[in-house]
């Protein structure tokens, strides 16, 4: 309970700032495009009038803050329709691919990890793979992936369910290392901890130490890894979707800056913030309901 | 030995951001116009781009611009991290909480998101890229030096300090800092990549440095749009800036 108002406050704090950081920027993308359509000074002033643009900044702001509250997020500046239309019609391909690429991600990261703990040859490929994932930015495998493949994959567009091989493994590829790393290093730290030893001297195997006690403890970390890659997809959408020239709001969000269209970009960080303290609280609350030392830790305290 | 190797290869990527210009064998913005989008060649050392622009030269010139905007970002997310992570736990349970909140009011936005917006703000220029990729860095600086900071004032050392009377200052200063500086160190190069990968990779959306620049992103951008014609324009901008990236955090790992 404590921990969903925190979230909440997060989130409204994070919509405060960056309402009134928007409100800074010198000029606004209604100027700009009347401008280039040639209308009067009087016409742009009417125009910001009818859309309350003049109003105090405070008074705006109770406006957009209760309209928030509806789900109502205003109108953008240069679309004429609602910012919440906008973002509904292309939440679906990025939030697809982010679950996909999330998913095949962890499995690999996780997949990654182990393979890195061992010895000899699959180790020196799992650390290698890491390393390479951790090493490369998103654009650059994006890129070569195109050059390797545009001979036999469609790679942009939505429709075709083929473009959507490229963009899911660059993706996974590229969330895969963090994970990887954390799994990696919790593995490590976990096998030398006393109640592995208390299972290796009752002689268990190998594999069943591995899978009973070692990843369970050991894996936790990641789920919160999971949440922070995930606002990292956000910001990768951005990327990918202009990479491979595909619809979302990655590529909504890049046009918006660019054009200064504030309540869409207002919009789009608002559904990020809720996404990130969303995903945050889940995936503590799966850490809680997976090691029990921590359910322990909350039966037992005085 | 591979430390040795990522150590000297450092160093001679500082020599190249400081003098790659002058090193360069062409002006990295002439365009040999019989020379379009060539592979490597003699003369070409690793041919050249869509527009006959030497690929070779506009690495080296790039050098500077490209790693110095993702330096003085990192010793910006560092100095403001750093601070607020290590005063947090010192102020009390109100100002830490508070401080916690302005944290992960940061967190909440994706770094390459923040920037992005920072940018719109601050406009388009060097000084603006570097303070966008620098504070959308902050949040998650702050919170793992906080993290340590807290761990270390648990300590047995800490408590005897107190019992003899130290000031909070005291601590911080003399306790704190030993005790933090190999994760500092390490901090340090993490998030230099971040930066290297956010800088480099708001001008590949073209919102950073103008049209033409040499600057590993804006290559990248550019190798990415003539794939077909030039695909070692991509292939080699990001064999460059993986090797920087790995050699960083070879020597970070120990």
């Amino acid at each position: 309970m404590q921990r969903l108002l925190f979230a909440l406050l997060t989130v409204w704090l994070a919509l405060t700032a960056s309402f009134f950081l928007l409100r800074l920027i010198p000029g606004d993308a209604l100027s700009a495009q009347l401008d280039l359509g040639g209308a009067s000074r009087a016409e742009i002033a009417q125009a910001r009038a009818d859309m309350g643009l003049d109003d105090p900044p405070i008074a705006q702001y109770i406006r957009y803050m209760s309209g928030v509250v509806r789900g109502d997020f205003g109108y953008s500046l240069i679309r004429l329709f609602p910012v919440s239309d906008l973002i509904a019609q292309r939440f679906a391909p990025t939030a697809l691919l982010a679950l996909f690429a999330m998913s095949l991600a962890v499995i690999w990261g996780v997949g990654t990890g182990i393979l890195a703990t061992l010895n000899g040859f699959w180790g020196i490929m799992g650390r290698g793979m890491m390393t390479l994932s951790l090493a490369t930015p998103l654009y650059w495998t994006g890129t070569l992936a195109i050059i390797a493949f545009s001979a036999y994959l469609p790679y942009s567009g939505v429709d075709e369910w083929q473009a959507w091989i490229l963009p899911i493994l660059v993706l996974a590829f590229h969330s895969m290392g963090g994970i990887a790393r954390v799994a990696f290093a919790n593995i490590q730290a976990v096998k030398s901890l006393s109640f592995v030893i208390v299972a290796r001297s009752k002689g268990l195997h190998p594999r069943t130490i591995m899978r009973r006690h070692i990843l369970r403890v050991a894996l936790l970390p990641v789920l919160p890894i999971i949440s922070t890659q995930f606002g990292f997809l956000l910001g990768g959408a951005v990327i990918t979707e202009t990479l491979f020239v595909r619809v979302g709001i990655g590529r909504l969000l890049l046009d918006s800056v660019i054009a200064q269209d504030y309540p869409v970009v207002q919009g789009i960080v608002a559904l990020s913030a809720m996404i990130v303290a969303f995903l945050s609280l889940i995936t503590d609350y799966c850490a809680y309901l997976a090691d029990p030392r921590l359910r322990w830790m909350d039966n037992n305290t005085p | 030995m591979t430390r040795k190797i990522a150590l000297i290869w450092l160093v001679c990527l500082c020599g190249i951001a400081i003098f790659g210009a002058m090193l360069a064998p062409y002006d990295p913005m002439t365009n040999h116009e019989n020379a379009v989008a060539q592979a490597p060649s003699l003369t070409h050392f690793l041919g050249t781009d869509g527009l006959g622009r030497d690929v070779f030269s506009r690495l080296l010139a790039g050098a500077g611009r490209t790693l110095g905007i993702s330096a003085f970002s990192t010793l910006l997310a560092i100095g403001i991290g750093g601070t607020m992570g290590i005063i947090a736990p010192l102020l009390g349970k109100f100002g830490d909480s508070s401080l916690v909140l302005v944290m992960n009011t940061l967190l909440a936005f994706p770094p390459l998101l923040m920037a992005l917006i920072l940018l719109t703000l601050l406009g388009r220029s060097d000084m603006a890229l570097i303070v966008a990729v620098g504070i959308s860095q902050v949040g998650m600086t702050a919170q793992v030096i906080r993290g340590v900071t807290r761990s270390i004032l648990g300590e047995d050392y800490i408590l005897g300090a107190r019992a003899c009377g130290a000031r909070w200052w005291h601590i911080a200063w003399v306790h704190i800092r030993r005790g933090i500086a190999p994760t500092l160190g390490a901090q340090l190069g993490v998030v230099f990549c971040y930066c290297l990968f956010n800088s480099a990779g708001l001008n590949f959306l073209g919102v950073g440095v103008g049209i033409g620049v040499p600057e590993w992103g804006a290559m990248l951008a550019e190798g990415r749009s003539i794939f077909r014609t030039a695909p070692h324009v991509a292939i080699f901008t990001g064999l460059l800036l993986m090797s920087v990236v790995i050699a960083v955090n070879r020597i970070i790992d120990d």
